[in-house]
């Protein structure tokens, strides 16, 4: 009752959220615009770049965003004045962003008319870069006290995870992509391309890569939930 | 209600409550007074079991609240300096999430806003409602499960006087209600119009605790001011109230027809700070 009750009001207030409708919206609205205004052999650029921004882009907006926002205003601290625990909120907040990265993943198909090659693979590889998005987004809505520090501080990480390993993935030497494939991001984004358009990649090494990553982060997190009752203190 | 044994609080090299002794009976209003950083906030944390003492001991309904916080919450109800409430949600659908999470059915969001006085407002965004509406919006929300011990942080802070007024007569209600309150203020005519009992918060240390006519009399300063005629005016005389001299004076300008007037003269609580505390409340 408690998880539903906080989902419902979670959803509510997203909606009537503008940032956070401009930060969800972008992803579609930059999918069609892009699909209609590039030429058709750029669209596996495209795609692939729509399937990174999309979980990072709805993760941060629906827990960094909001957890910073909700520390701000105190509004946690009203609701740890009743009986709902830290983690409750955390887990609400994270499953939704999975939720709506997931209906997001699966409008990109749609947007770009093709389906993936490898659908189960694809959808696995991004479920896993969902996975890092959120449990990512959730920490630095942890670790960030308001929106105005998020917003200074965190973005510069955000941009830097976001791209470090994919925007220079086509014009980088073989040398330094032995580097990137274990950095977070890129092995998802190999992933996705073997899903999305059949290319070969090393399936079991990314995605345990990506575990490892996503175990560490949500280690992290857990951490910081058991201190989050304090916040704003 | 509440008991706090030799309560001490410190964050990294700040202490923020110091040895702390402190008891409120069932039915009390106890005045938490001080200034900012003097260990009002972080006495109501202790109460509503988000933080644990360093050292001593905090009871409230006697259970340990930071051990126990499930036991005290569904009996206490917290209004905390500054709101926190969901500001693009309606009143109604914030007093829906937390009777949610506090388990409660609908029935309950109806009677919370009732007895705030604002089930006018179910339907408004909190993001278009008066500071004072606010407050009393976050005063349903506290009063959702019918709480015994209700604690409220600067509930007045930031209101016009009318707002403030209004929400003053509501806990006056509370208090006839049999309601055990503890107000947490840095307004001394509020905590005194409001207060059976104040304790006065310096620096983290309880200095004094009684109720504000006992604090009156005992640390400030009582006088009797005297009017009498002299020729066609008059002339005002003033003796601490302790000293005979005044009785003396009384009788005998009563016999010579010159008494006009004979005021006493209270202390403000302003004063029993100051003497306690050796400076004035900010």
């Amino acid at each position: 009752m408690r998880l539903i009750a906080l989902a419902q009001a979670q959803l509510l207030d997203m909606v009537r959220n503008p940032v956070v409708t401009i930060f969800v919206a972008i992803i579609p609205v930059l999918g069609v615009t892009m699909k209609l205004a590039m030429p058709a052999g750029t669209h596996e650029i495209l795609a692939s770049l729509l399937f990174i921004m999309a979980p990072y882009f709805v993760s941060w907006s629906l827990t960094a965003q909001t957890l910073a926002e909700e520390k701000e205003k105190r509004q946690l601290e009203a609701l740890f004045l009743t009986p709902v625990r830290p983690w409750q909120v955390v887990l609400v907040k994270s499953g939704l962003g999975t939720a709506v990265s997931l209906v997001f993943g699966l409008l990109i198909p749609l947007i770009m008319s093709r389906a993936p090659a490898r659908p189960l693979l694809w959808f696995g590889a991004y479920l896993a870069l969902t996975l890092f998005a959120v449990g990512f987004g959730t920490l630095m809505g942890l670790l960030f006290q308001d929106m105005r520090t998020l917003a200074v501080g965190g973005t510069p990480i955000l941009l830097l995870v976001m791209f470090s390993s994919t925007m220079s993935w086509v014009m980088a030497k073989p040398g330094i992509w032995d580097v990137q494939v274990w950095l977070p991001t890129r092995p998802s984004m190999e992933l996705l391309q073997a899903g999305y358009f059949g290319d070969g990649a090393p399936v079991l090494r990314h995605f345990l890569v990506m575990a490892g990553y996503i175990a560490l982060l949500w280690l992290a997190n857990a951490r910081l939930v058991r201190r989050l009752s304090f916040a704003g203190r | 209600m509440i008991t706090l044994t030799q309560v001490t609080k410190r964050y990294g090299k700040v202490q923020a409550l110091d040895g702390v002794d402190l008891h409120v009976s069932p039915g009390e209003t106890l005045g938490l007074l001080g200034p900012n950083g003097a260990g009002k906030t972080t006495a109501i944390r202790l109460l509503a079991g988000m933080t644990p003492p360093t050292s001593g001991q905090v009871r409230v309904m006697g259970v340990d609240p930071w051990t126990q916080p499930d036991h005290v919450r569904a009996r206490m109800g917290v209004l905390p300096d500054g709101a926190g409430l969901f500001e693009r949600l309606t009143v109604g659908q914030n007093l829906q999430l937390f009777a949610g999470l506090h388990g409660l059915g609908a029935g309950s969001v109806e009677r919370a806003l009732a007895a705030a006085g604002v089930d006018g407002l179910t339907g408004r965004r909190v993001g278009s409602l008066s500071k004072g509406e606010r407050q009393r919006v976050a005063l349903a929300r506290a009063l959702l499960h019918e709480p015994e011990l209700l604690i409220l942080d600067e509930p007045t802070s930031g209101l016009d006087p009318a707002a403030a007024a209004a929400f003053h007569q509501l806990i006056q209600e509370l208090r006839a209600r049999g309601r055990t309150l503890v107000i947490a203020s840095h307004d001394m005519a509020e905590v005194e119009a409001l207060c059976d009992r104040v304790a006065i918060l310096d620096r983290g240390r309880l200095v004094a605790c009684d109720s504000p006519a006992a604090l009156k009399a005992w640390h400030g300063r009582r006088a009797v001011r005297v009017t009498v005629a002299r020729g066609a005016g008059t002339e005002t005389l003033q003796w601490p109230l302790e000293e005979a001299a005044w009785i003396e004076a009384v009788a005998r300008y009563r016999a010579e027809g010159t008494l006009l007037a004979v005021h006493t003269e209270e202390a403000t609580l302003a004063e029993v700070f100051l003497q306690t505390t050796g400076r004035e409340l900010a």
